[in-house]
């Protein structure tokens, strides 16, 4: 008996050992566990170079000609020269001058819009339909149209951005809305709230960050939009610099095109986290 | 002066047609000024139900009830109200959600201020004044709602199983919190639960429902004086109320399956 009580823990001690040395692999993969901060930097990291060693090795070995797909050193002098030298810059400007006021437009109507559909039935009934309608014609479409109907001056571009994101917009803000839980209203008229404060001091602050979170996702998608209209119409932008680009054949200017949206793209997402994590400091203590 | 609450042959159904569901039916009470009252039953018994019908969050299909002797139509400024989920605002600091009601109704803020003081000290979240309620337990939670329902000085106040999702020793504590604030100010408590510790503890008295559909099964006068406390309910006459309330959920919980 006396031996068994003096082996028995020496054995579960081993096993907790081993269970301590367990294979790198099961602590990487394990389901819905976190790993170290400086793990998921690596990782991130690791898979941009991954995709431009790739990349490098493709068109370094010849494997296709750099007509097709320009080697990365390639693409980063003519980068350099776009930026520096040919006012690339500029281009930039323009398209995010474009796609600020279209967007911002359509925010300004779809905000308000999606708001009273999801504080009031009446609205919801009345609207809901017609924009889920609206939302399934292709924004890029209409451009043809635009084009008849507006010129192919700035008021074009806007109006592009402004169709392919306002629809949207509004039905997105709209199930925001909606999400706020029931309770929290009622207990809101329970203190006696009236029903514009209902709106304006409990249902907007309780939607506000999931609200901040739609216009994040869709002012994405509004540089796709001005690409394309910039594509279809346009002596200058970003979409006018890539289709001039592709009259010449040259490959690696469209490159340097894409990739600097997507550079875009990133910081406006920098730009919203920053912003969401000053405007709504209660959820990041939540979160810690 | 007229009763707090008066309910008269109400009843509640939702849906129509074949799918029409009769969650209570003719279901009459008088509620006395400054009485604490529990709703106690299984689920389904319809008592929230009446509680949201009496805070005119829910409209009644037939029969009536009054307030303070005016009939309810929406919202009556004399009513509070706690919910069984967490309610507080999180945009809001403690403070901030203590002082929603005052401010909903532009009470100055001098007199917010010092009325938020006092309610902060009463449910003992002083130190948490400028925290945001996710920073918080469940039971201070429920205890800034308490707070926040109290601070307009409503003289009824409605509680739906507010303790419903705390563990059980915070459940106590909060417990003894309502009594003590009950023995400070005299109010007229309504409360919901399906806990019969809990009714006991708290209620002068209880009103018991059956389901399917809801109606009064028996109410019962708990004559045990006040100030009561957690220990009282070893006593033997808290034991014979016990086994009689068990008895009944249970031949109402047989009856249903």
């Amino acid at each position: 008996m006396s031996a068994l009580n003096d082996t028995a823990p020496a054995a579960g001690l081993a096993a907790a050992r081993t269970a301590a040395a367990r294979p790198k692999r099961q602590r990487y993969f394990a389901i819905r566990k976190p790993l170290a901060a400086r793990t998921t930097t690596s990782l991130s990291v690791a898979f941009f170079l991954l995709i431009l060693a790739a990349w490098a090795l493709i068109s370094g070995t010849g494997l296709v000609s750099d007509f097709f797909l320009p080697q990365p050193m390639q693409v980063l002098a003519t980068a350099w020269a776009m930026y520096a030298h040919n006012g690339f810059l500029w281009d930039i400007a323009v398209s995010i001058y474009r796609v600020l006021v279209g967007f911002c437009l359509a925010a300004a109507i779809a905000v308000p819009l999606g708001l009273l559909m999801g504080s009031v039935q009446f609205f919801r009934s009345l609207l809901e339909p017609c924009l889920a309608f609206t939302r399934y014609m292709p924004a890029t479409a209409f451009i043809p149209l635009l084009v008849l109907w507006l010129g192919i001056d700035d008021t074009q571009k806007f109006s592009v951005i402004f169709v392919g994101t306002f629809f949207t917009l509004c039905l997105m803000v709209m199930v925001s809305t909606l999400s706020v839980p029931i309770a929290l209203i009622e207990a809101a008229i329970m203190l006696g709230a009236r029903p514009g404060q209902l709106i304006f001091k409990v249902i907007l602050p309780a939607a506000k960050p999931s609200i901040f979170n739609d216009l994040r996702i869709v002012l994405g998608w509004a540089w796709t939009y001005i690409v394309i209209a910039e594509i279809v119409a346009a002596s200058s932008g970003v979409g006018y610099v890539i289709l001039n680009a592709s009259r010449f054949m040259d490959t690696a200017t469209i490159f340097v095109g894409i990739l600097s949206i997507g550079c875009i793209g990133l910081i406006s997402d920098l730009l919203f986290n920053l912003g969401a994590r000053y405007l709504f400091p209660y959820l990041q203590r939540a979160r810690s | 002066m007229p009763n707090a609450i008066d309910i008269h042959q109400v009843t509640k159904t939702f849906g129509e047609g074949a799918t029409m569901v009769t969650a209570l039916e003719k279901v009459s009470l008088t509620i006395r000024d400054g009485e604490f009252v529990v709703f106690l039953g299984p689920s389904g018994c319809g008592k929230s139900t009446l509680l949201r019908m009496i805070a005119g969050l829910s409209a009644v299909s037939e029969g009536g009830i009054s307030v303070g002797g005016r009939p309810v139509e929406g919202r009556d400024p004399s009513v509070g109200m706690v919910f069984q989920s967490y309610t507080s605002f999180p945009w809001l600091s403690v403070a901030e959600n203590i002082g929603f009601g005052l401010d909903l109704a532009k009470a100055g803020k001098a007199r917010r201020d010092e009325k938020v003081a006092t309610m902060l000290e009463k449910v003992s979240l002083g130190k948490f004044a400028g925290s945001y309620p996710s920073q918080l337990s469940g039971g201070m939670q429920q205890r800034v709602a308490i707070a926040r329902a109290l601070a307009v000085d409503p003289r009824i106040l409605l509680m739906d199983e507010p303790f419903g999702a705390l563990d059980a020793l915070t459940r106590v504590e909060m417990q003894t919190l309502l009594l003590d604030l009950c023995a400070e100010d005299r109010k007229t408590v309504v409360f919901v639960t399906h806990d019969i510790d809990e009714a006991m503890l708290l209620a002068d008295r209880i009103v018991v429902f059956s389901p399917h559909p809801g109606r009064i099964a028996e109410i019962i006068d708990v004559d045990i004086p006040h100030p009561r406390s957690i220990e009282q309910t070893e006593r033997e006459d808290f034991t014979h109320l016990r086994h009689r309330l068990r008895k009944l959920l249970f031949a109402m919980a047989k009856r249903a399956a």
